[in-house]
């Protein structure tokens, strides 16, 4: 090398060898770390990593779910299985394995299908997917837990075990902290025009100023506690839903990858409480599940109660419906639960009580609705083959045996007319 | 972008690389966009907001330098200072001072300024405290005369925002980095070998030493109740060496990244642990901190000339407004006063106790260290509130004390690695790093590097803990 050369260049060849060195260091690392740590640091950062492999390499059917799947109410519910659990009765003579976490959105489950093995074209396996509606809103997209989630999602990749474990302890991931999410949460409350979207009417421009006129005590006739609550409801389900939201984008990603690899999906919307909803900010009758019920099939003459008109539920449905349209315009099959628990109620005590978290709006079912919901998934497998899907509904009505044992005087506050009262 | 995430080295190599290929005249232009960048990378508003600072005060302190009259030039150096408070202010202490007040709600209605007070209360902009004060001090030593103005308002950026020491120090003066910023340089292969070394060892403080403790004290703090009385020692003495490596971690990577375009930044720390007294801790600790204080609050005010009493009141001036720099909370000011007043026993009443033999000077260095650990439990409480919970816990034993305790939670790799950086750090490492490791055998300089290496590869804590001082 000619001593006039560049002092990069000279630098270049001095750092060559020594690099090369450090590369070939790592890759010894790589397998000291594969052999000694791995799979330690994949217990303890990856819950479901190791469940993953062997689900997704089992050949069986897969169900992706959340919290919804697999909660239930220990005071009150006799059987305590899964959505998948039941489906699994359904169907026995499928291989069936479930994917279930707490706090999952399909931004999780889209990094996960890196795992989905390619299927060969005469091969049909199912992947089922719980959509929830509040998963779309800030609160869920900017949740505090979101840092550890997307950490977690590191794990769902095939690369060197070594670069996963760089790509950790060098935060090479959507790593922000809960502060931060929380001002894109209110950025988001603050600036986001519900009225713009054809269709949307809301009583407040923005989320933000509809909190405020609750916390300023707009209704003075209101519990404080409820109030808390009605706040909570318009934090997780007041947003405009559109083709551009980051969930929404998931999944339709989702439904891609699934088409590629060959796996048949079935997306299936998880119902919201709009019991909750309707009676928190409104009362008085209306129809407007109505056109969900016909969806499903229920028949309206069994029902005693409708919900009363009201513009969080008119927002919720809003959003249903922009979803149901999005999935329509890819081509995705779809089982709709949306107004499952208004189908099933008998009375308003029942819609309520279905819904296990009686003080936030979680989409946990009690096992009345968990079993529908499995119910209509396998209608939809069984292609609406409504005899043979009638003979299995009875043969697994007939297997289910109490597992719980609940205790009968816990009433579900919120849900009995004898004791719910929201106002002073 | 922060010196323990991927991105940095990534754009680290990238950078140095274009730097050193371009012309000589336009290499610091593109180190001013590389900063601007490295800046705006998480937040580009705060870009913005650095932007404003560098400008407004460059043409101040063009004000100063232009006006003959005592007025005019107080009048120019006195905007540049307010107008740098105000917007550390709005920024850092709006929420703190009057977040909970009427006019604070009455401003969030308006977009136009919601936007601004929620930086403020969730994120504040990284390093703002940092350079605010690097600039502040341009334009008092451009009105002492000490410095000459810079006539490029461009250039002045580059030495507000240069990205090594832009998000947590050293605070440089203009008169030093100024000068090598603007210098002739070629690249050198001994610059390079030392501020690789800097990088590793800062890398390996951070990310394997106080990262590791930093899992313990969250855990600690996060519920102190949750854990048996004596956590509270083991959380305190984490917590002591956590935000010491943290730190010092960071600026050693920020002297690293320095050197590699030729640029020797100031140490900010030497083995503060070894201080006999606390006034000598601060002489070790932060030190471009502690000398600004020194040259811009302490001296104006009559520093040690002005008698007693003036002197009482600058220490304790000086750590106050210190406490506050750490962060908006009673917390800081609480840990700044302690400070303070520890400063002012250690100068008066504890002068001249055990000095002399080597066992006095032990005994009075594992005093300071011991002071300092214990005013630390108010940096690190979210309220104050939990700051005296914890000295209970730390003095008074609670009478039920059945929950665990903290150190028999703790991995052992959190141990092994805390021990090796105390070993190095203040053992074997007599002076800097790079001046230690260099002259060593080829064979052990590359046990070094690749046992560090190894240690942030494999056991880099897995939680993202920015710089504790980042947030300043």
């Amino acid at each position: 090398m000619s001593s006039h050369s560049h002092p990069i260049t000279r630098i270049f060849y001095w750092f060559l060898p020594r690099m090369m060195g450090v590369l070939l260091f790592l890759v010894l690392l790589n397998e000291v770390y594969k052999v000694t740590r791995w799979e330690r640091d994949v217990q303890e950062f990856s819950r479901v990593r190791m469940r993953i492999d062997s689900a997704f390499n089992s050949g069986a059917d897969i169900y992706l779910g959340e919290s919804s799947n697999t909660s239930f109410n220990p005071w009150t519910d006799t059987l305590n299985e899964s959505i998948s659990d039941f489906l699994k009765l359904y169907f026995p003579e499928k291989k069936i394995e479930a994917v279930t976490h707490e706090g999952y959105h399909p931004g999780l489950f889209k990094a996960m299908l890196n795992l989905l093995p390619n299927l060969p074209s005469d091969s049909t396996r199912t992947l089922w997917l719980g959509v929830n509606l509040r998963t779309c809103g800030p609160s869920a997209i900017y949740s505090a837990n979101e840092a550890s989630n997307q950490r977690e999602a590191l794990f769902y990749s095939r690369r060197p075990p070594l670069l996963t474990r760089i790509f950790m302890g060098l935060h090479f991931y959507d790593n922000r902290n809960e502060k931060e999410r929380e001002r894109l949460k209110f950025q988001w409350w603050r600036t986001q025009d519900l009225n713009v979207r054809e269709g949307l009417k809301a009583p407040f421009p923005t989320a933000l100023q509809w909190i405020d006129a609750i916390a300023r005590n707009y209704d003075t006739t209101l519990k404080e506690d409820i109030k808390g609550m009605m706040g909570a409801y318009i934090k997780e389900f007041v947003f405009a839903l559109d083709a551009e939201n980051e969930r929404v984008r998931d999944l339709k990603e989702i439904s891609e990858i699934c088409k590629q690899k060959g796996w048949r999906l079935v997306f299936h919307i998880l119902p919201p409480n709009r019991y909750h909803a309707a009676h928190l900010f409104a009362e008085g009758p209306t129809n407007q599940v109505s056109g969900v019920m016909d969806s499903i099939g229920v028949n309206k003459n069994n029902l005693r109660y409708e919900l009363p008109p009201n513009p969080l539920t008119a927002i919720i449905d809003h959003n249903y419906q922009v979803l149901r349209r999005l999935f329509f315009d890819w081509g995705v099959e779809v089982v709709d639960n949306y107004g499952l628990p208004e189908a099933l109620a008998e009375n308003a005590a029942h819609k309520g009580a279905y819904f296990t978290d009686q003080w936030y709006p979680t989409e946990h079912y009690n096992s009345v609705i968990r079993l529908a919901i499995a119910e209509q998934l396998a209608f939809q497998e069984l292609e609406g083959d409504s005899a043979a899907w009638l003979a299995r509904k009875q043969r697994v009505r007939s297997q289910l045996r109490q597992n719980n044992f609940p205790n009968w005087d816990i009433i579900m506050p919120l849900s009995d007319p004898e004791h719910r009262g929201y106002r002073r | 972008m922060l010196f323990n995430a991927l991105e940095f080295w990534i754009f680290l190599p990238v950078v140095w690389l274009l730097y050193f290929l371009l012309p000589q005249k336009v290499r610091w232009v593109f180190l001013l966009l590389s900063s601007y960048f490295f800046y705006g990378f998480w937040q580009y508003e705060f870009a913005l907001l650095m932007l404003f600072t560098s400008v407004f005060d460059w043409y101040c302190a063009k004000r100063v330098h232009a006006s003959d009259q005592k007025g005019w030039r107080q009048f120019w150096m006195w905007s540049a200072i307010l107008s740098d408070l105000a917007v550390l202010f709005v920024f850092k202490y709006f929420d703190f001072a009057l977040g909970k007040t009427p006019f604070a709600q009455s401003l969030y209605q308006h977009n136009a300024f919601a936007w601004m007070i929620e930086l403020g209360k969730y994120v504040i902009p990284a390093g703002i405290s940092f350079y605010t004060f690097q600039s502040i001090s341009y334009v008092v030593d451009v009105y002492r005369k000490e410095e000459e103005p810079e006539p490029n308002v461009v250039k002045f950026m580059l030495f507000v925002s240069f990205f090594p020491q832009l998000v947590a120090g050293p605070i440089e003066r203009f008169g030093k980095l100024h000068r090598q910023l603007f210098a002739s340089y070629q690249p050198q292969l001994e610059d390079i070998k030392n501020g690789g070394q800097l990088l590793l060892y800062g890398l390996f403080l951070k990310v394997a030493v106080a990262d590791n403790l930093a899992g313990v004290v969250d855990s600690y703090y996060a519920d102190p109740s949750a854990f048996a009385f004596t956590s509270a020692w083991v959380a305190t003495f984490m917590f002591t060496f956590q935000v010491y490596y943290d730190f010092f971690g960071y600026s050693l990577m920020a002297q690293g990244a320095a050197l590699l375009f030729g640029i020797h930044l100031m140490d900010n720390f030497n083995k503060p642990f070894l201080a006999q007294s606390i006034p000598e801790f601060w002489h070790r600790w932060h030190i471009s901190l502690s000398t600004w204080f020194r040259d811009y609050i302490y001296i104006p005010i009559g520093g040690n000339k002005g008698g007693t009493p003036i002197l009482i009141f600058g220490v304790l001036l000086v750590f106050f407004t210190s406490g506050l720099w750490h962060g908006a909370n009673a917390t800081m000011i609480y840990f700044g006063l302690s400070q303070g007043v520890l400063y002012l026993f250690d100068r008066f009443i504890f002068r001249k106790t055990f000095s002399g033999n080597s066992i006095g000077k032990g005994i009075r260095r594992l005093k300071t260290a011991f002071f300092f650990m214990m005013t630390l439990v108010f940096f690190r409480s979210v309220n104050l509130a939990q700051s005296f919970d914890i000295f209970r816990d730390l003095w008074v034993s609670r009478t039920y004390c059945e929950a665990p305790a903290l150190h028999l939670s703790i991995d052992l790799q959190v141990w092994l690695f805390l021990f090796v950086g105390l070993i190095l750090d203040h053992v074997i490492i007599t002076e800097r790093i790079d001046r230690w490791i260099m002259p060593l055998k080829w064979v052990y300089r590359w046990f070094w590097y690749l046992f560090f290496l190894t240690a942030v590869l494999l056991f880099g804590g897995a939680v993202n803990h920015p710089f504790v001082y980042f947030q300043f």
